[in-house]
């Protein structure tokens, strides 16, 4: 066998496309986008690597066997590109019938393999073996389009109707045009009908892979990290000048076959020279252009931007909050200006009614009591103050909110258990009265837990030793627990269960221990309780 | 004996306002908590409408009234909310509720809700 020069475009897109497959695979391998976007590579690689090795070799059997390889993983691009778009648009129903696709293929596997309805054998042209078919083929090839058709349309529709959030739209727009450039690659059904063209689809392939990198280069498609996106790039500009080093070759090697004869000493000169003066000069040059084009340079720049990456999407999601918490604000301020417009209302009337100018004082003086309270915490929430950053003890900061709050603990019948050891000494960097309020917060929401029949808040500082020191604080009550459905939005703006707060408590919380540099979880076990647990950098301990 | 109306609102001041336009009217069972209010809707025969806020703590006042619906279909309820969108107002008509009302109110639209929609 002796690579041909018809191989290289099919081997080179099939290597392509594998590779930007694998890349996505292992950049996140738990998500499902990316473990079906994988498929479809592979499928697109069997193909072309099958039919490139048709190409080269003179095996009619081998031919044969590869040919029918090729062909089927044609069938199952159909299938995975369904099923990724389906996951893509959050289809679910489709993603089903995708799903069940995949079977039917698989029982078509044998029919094709067994019978000659669908694969006869093979022509020879030019170029090399290729498919031929039978009477039945023509099925395939009307539901491998329908298929196509059905995912672009898929895709289409979500644009179109705006059916997901701009930046992920954005993405589809991509998508949607690669996907639509590889349906091109139909072209290559026409040389099984013994119509004499060189099968060029894998160009349209080509251009997906490339549409799709650019993607994920701009765009965070499938969320693959920056760094590992330097790499992409670098692996598709050395498959493209691979290419174009191939083809030269395989071209020089032709011309000194008919000019000089077969001489390998001057060939392997020419290669070598090649080598040297051509590809790997070429191949920094385009490096460095692209480095300029996307990062500027340097790894310390790169290391900037996958911070300003992650800055950015912090800011998105602080955005998404307060558009929250100003939607909660609106709806929650409707209640004390009802009360307050009803018995304005009504004091014309009654201003005589004793028992109505009690009620009028009582009702409009807590009400506004609460639109002042809800405008106070809202700016809370919207304007952190700068933090005023100082050494502290937490074991103080802990011991003076627990004094705060000691009526509180005596009143709802809640015992105290310290699970550390008070005279240790751990100093954390922090704001010691935003620290405060946030610790203040959750000892709140213990209380508030427990204040029907009491129980016990137990409060332990730990230190987790990773990279660097981590102070872990939990902070456990043995109130009732949180529902399983209510405990992603604890920490929602204005999510609250209950009468008498606002639902910010523990968004502010969350905002000043985030401030920090820290995070916050929770545990929670219906009829045991519930646990919070503040991570933060430890500054020195005693 | 004219038939009772039910107001479930969590806001205390919601409440008071309420029963300050409707008492001189209407018999009234008021409670903050849906649970309740639905144990009302089943065991009290005598309800005759139901005024529903549409946000409360724990609860979302469409599921509660879809619940009210499974209990008694022919109940009217009027769905009590902070501000107007148009996909709740559309799944609270969806649902069965009688009317729509946004905070804050006047006396004369709850009153006239009141009369018109009374079962
Ligand atoms: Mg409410």
């Amino acid at each position: 066998m002796h690579i041909t020069i018809y191989s290289i475009l099919p081997l080179t897109t099939s290597i392509v496309s594998i590779s930007l497959g694998l890349l996505v695979l292992l950049n996140n391998i738990k998500a499902e986008i990316n473990r079906v976007f994988f498929l479809s590579s592979l499928a697109v690689f069997l193909w072309l690597f099958c039919y490139s090795i048709c190409y080269s070799t003179d095996n009619e059997k081998l031919a044969n066997i590869l040919l029918w390889i090729g062909c089927s993983a044609v069938l199952f691009i159909s299938v995975t590109y369904y099923h990724f778009t389906s996951v893509l648009c959050y289809k679910k129903k489709e993603k089903k019938f995708a799903l069940s696709l995949y079977y039917v293929v698989l029982l078509y596997l044998p029919f094709s393999f067994f019978t000659k309805y669908f694969h006869t054998g093979l022509y020879k042209y030019y170029f090399g073996y290729y498919s031929r078919v039978g009477p039945f083929y023509i099925y395939v090839i009307i539901i491998f389009m329908s298929i196509i058709s059905r995912s672009l349309l898929q895709l289409f529709s979500t644009i179109k109707l705006k059916l997901l959030p701009a930046n992920q739209l954005k993405q589809i727009k991509y998508i949607f045009l690669a996907y639509f450039i590889s349906f091109f690659a139909s072209i290559d059904f026409l040389p099984k009908y013994h119509v004499n063209i060189y099968p060029f689809g894998a160009v349209f392939f080509l251009f997906w892979s490339i549409i799709i990198s650019y993607a994920i280069l701009k765009h965070q498609l499938l969320d693959v990290n920056i760094v590992i996106r330097k790499g992409l790039i670098y692996s598709l500009l050395i498959a493209t000048l691979t290419i174009a080093y191939l083809t030269l070759i395989i071209t020089i090697e032709k011309l000194f076959q008919n000019f000089l004869g077969y001489q390998s000493f001057i060939i392997s000169l020419v290669y070598a020279t090649i080598i040297a003066v051509f590809f790997i000069p070429i191949k920094n040059k385009i490096q460095h252009i692209i480095d300029k084009a996307f990062y500027k340079g340097s790894t310390e720049e790169i290391a900037q931007e996958n911070l300003f990456l992650r800055k950015e999407i912090a800011d998105k999601e602080r955005l998404k909050a307060i558009a929250t918490l100003a939607s909660g604000l609106a709806h929650e301020i409707k209640n004390p200006l009802t009360a307050v417009k009803t018995f304005t209302e009504y004091l014309p009337s009654k201003k005589n009614d004793p028992q109505f100018l009690d009620k009028f004082a009582r009702i409009v003086n807590n009400e506004v009591g609460r639109i002042d309270n809800l405008v106070n915490q809202l700016l809370d929430f919207a304007k952190p103050a700068p933090l005023n950053l100082k050494d502290t003890v937490v074991e103080y900061l802990i011991e003076d909110t627990i004094a705060f709050l000691n009526n509180d603990f005596i009143k709802h019948n809640i015992s105290i258990v310290k699970q550390y050891n008070p005279n240790e000494q751990h100093l954390l960097k922090i704001d010691q009265n935003q620290f405060k309020q946030a610790l203040l917060n959750l000892f709140l929401n213990a209380i508030e837990a427990m204040s029907d029949d009491g129980g016990e808040l137990i409060i332990g500082i730990a230190v987790k030793t990773t990279a660097s020191d981590i102070l872990c604080i939990s902070i456990q009550d043995t109130g009732p627990g949180i529902a399983h459905e209510d405990i992603k939005h604890i920490f929602d703006p204005f999510f609250s269960k209950k009468d008498t707060g606002t639902g910010l408590g523990l968004a502010i919380t969350q905002g000043i221990i985030q401030e920090h540099g820290g995070k916050i979880s929770v545990e929670t076990q219906i009829g045991v309780g519930t646990k919070f647990k503040v991570e933060l950098p430890l500054y020195s301990r005693s | 004996m004219s038939k009772k109306v039910l107001i479930i609102d969590d806001v205390e001041g919601v409440r008071e306002s309420l029963k300050l336009i409707l008492s001189d009217y209407y018999n009234l069972i008021i409670t903050e908590d849906a649970g309740q209010g639905l144990n009302c809707v089943e065991n009290d025969q005598d309800i005759g409408l139901v005024l529903l806020d549409i946000k409360m703590p724990g609860y979302n006042g469409l599921e509660v009234l879809q619940k009210i619906k499974n209990v008694s279909p022919e109940l009217p309820v009027i769905i009590v909310t902070g501000y107007k969108s148009v996909e709740t107002a559309t799944e609270a008509v969806r649902l069965g509720a009688s009317g729509y009302i946004v905070k804050p109110f006047k006396a004369e639209e709850i009153l006239d809700v009141v009369k018109k929609k009374m079962k």
